[in-house]
């Protein structure tokens, strides 16, 4: 069917050609309005659209969601005119720089010899080509085309449609991001219980160790000790000599002796007898008196009674027990 | 990204608790090696005691209790001030090293006066 409501006129054609001024259809149609226009540019202002390869079909008033661009199944373009014959009365169009013109002619049209076509006023050659259903091509043709032709499109339901994928986006969005984010704890509870469970197993470890070092206590002292009775071997180089006074501190590294030694004489022969026990020593020659001052200092390792042959490097190994067992896991 | 941070936090603090691990398991593989010393060790109270007991000839000046890898501790100072006879206490100190857990951290003279830091394990 062809609707038409044009130079205020309005009309319904039917495949035979005949016309009725009212008619309710079901299915394809073409549709011409007096809003009818052809744009190079899609335009906001119109609610209904067709695009093709040369532009756009606008339209403001369809039947229903299966109607078409008259003009465009009629083909319009620039160069050549088109319409339709029918009830004596002839509508042609055609397309000049853009703008579509076109006639519709009274009932007085009997025969295609009494059609008087418009070149001057549209601006055309005469021989431009025609083509028009009901005369050179066959009226039912026509409604073949309309059928081809693609329906209009609807912005505002284009607009609902789009709408509702962009709620559909955001909501899938929103539980994509709700499933990150449980996915997301989920993770980090089960490396926290790992965690756990490893501090755990390190604390046991640590337990372990020291298990392991108390089954062996007895080395362990051997370690840590300080012999006292080394301490004088190391030192007894100093019997023969008289000191007004004497500081020694051992630890479990180093010897250290600060004495004031009666006279500048005995001050250096215990000097030389340190020299020979290989030890570090220092005098401090005074301003006035007879005492001189002596700095001693000698590393201290020494030898130590082990329980099994490599002791020591069980001793070596000691500190580094004592950091690891030390060391806090929280 | 408040996340990501945690989530590289928690990674790294599993990556440090299981180098942790593995720390002490090759200690402990290490320490197996070693053969098992028997020993005797007194419980808390008799160790307390024991060292009041020792300390006859010396002056107990400081005690207090402590915890390290060996077990359970008590640290004492003995203090000498009459060391006419030292050699012979350093021997009667180096004999009492074979009968109990007990070791001399430290050694100072200064003037008339010897401190003697010694430390002693108990049981628990």
């Amino acid at each position: 069917m062809i609707y038409i409501n044009y130079k205020r006129e309005k009309l319904w054609i039917a495949p035979d050609g005949k016309t009725y001024p009212e008619l309710s259809i079901t299915g394809p149609n073409a549709v011409l309005t007096d809003v009818s226009t052809f744009k190079k540019i899609n335009d906001e202002n119109y609610r209904y659209y067709s695009k093709t390869h040369k532009g756009y079909f606008l339209e403001n008033e369809i039947v229903n969601d299966e109607s078409r661009s008259l003009l465009e199944a009629l083909g319009l373009q620039e160069g050549i005119i088109v319409g339709l014959y029918f009830s004596n009365r002839i509508l042609i169009f055609t397309l000049v720089n853009g703008e579509i013109k076109s006639r519709f002619s009274p009932e007085n049209i009997f025969s295609p010899q009494e059609i008087v076509y418009p070149y001057e006023e549209w601006g055309i050659p005469e021989n431009t080509p025609v083509k028009i259903y009901g005369i050179n091509l066959p009226f039912e043709e026509l409604f073949t085309k309309i059928e081809q032709t693609k329906p209009l499109k609807d912005r505002e339901k284009i607009r609902e449609k789009y709408k509702f994928i962009q709620n559909a986006v955001s909501i899938a969005f929103i539980i994509l991001a709700l499933l990150g984010w449980a996915g997301v704890e989920t993770f980090l509870s089960y490396k926290n219980s790992q965690y756990k469970k490893t501090v755990t197993k390190v604390n046991n470890a640590r337990q372990e160790l020291a298990k392991e070092i108390q089954a062996r206590l007895p080395i362990y002292l051997e370690c840590i000790n300080v012999p006292l009775d080394k301490v004088f071997q190391e030192i007894s180089f100093m019997e023969n000599f008289s000191y007004s006074s004497a500081n020694i501190s051992v630890d479990n590294e180093q010897i250290k002796v600060k004495a004031d030694v009666n006279g500048v004489e005995a001050a250096y022969m215990l000097k030389e007898e340190a020299i020979k026990k290989g030890v570090n020593f220092e005098l401090n020659l005074p301003q006035g008196g007879n005492s001189v001052q002596t700095i001693i200092t000698k590393d201290f390792k020494p030898q130590k009674d082990f329980f099994f042959s490599d002791g020591n490097k069980f001793c070596n190994g000691i500190n580094y027990y004592n950091q690891l067992y030390s060391a806090k896991v929280k | 990204m408040p996340k990501l941070n945690d989530i590289n936090k928690i990674n790294k603090k599993n990556s440090d608790v299981k180098q942790k691990l593995n720390e002490f398991e090759n200690a402990i593989k290490e320490l197996k090696k070693y053969p098992e010393i028997s020993y005797y060790i007194n419980s808390e109270s008799d160790t307390k005691l024991l060292i009041k007991k020792l300390s006859k000839n010396f002056f107990l000046s400081e005690m207090s209790q402590g915890e390290d890898i060996g077990g359970k501790y008590i640290d004492f100072t003995w203090q000498i001030t009459n060391y006419d006879n030292l050699k012979n206490i350093i021997v009667y100190l180096e004999s009492i090293k074979r009968s109990f857990p007990i070791c001399y951290r430290a050694y100072e003279m200064s003037g008339s006066t010897i401190n003697i830091k010694g430390r002693i394990y108990y049981a628990v």
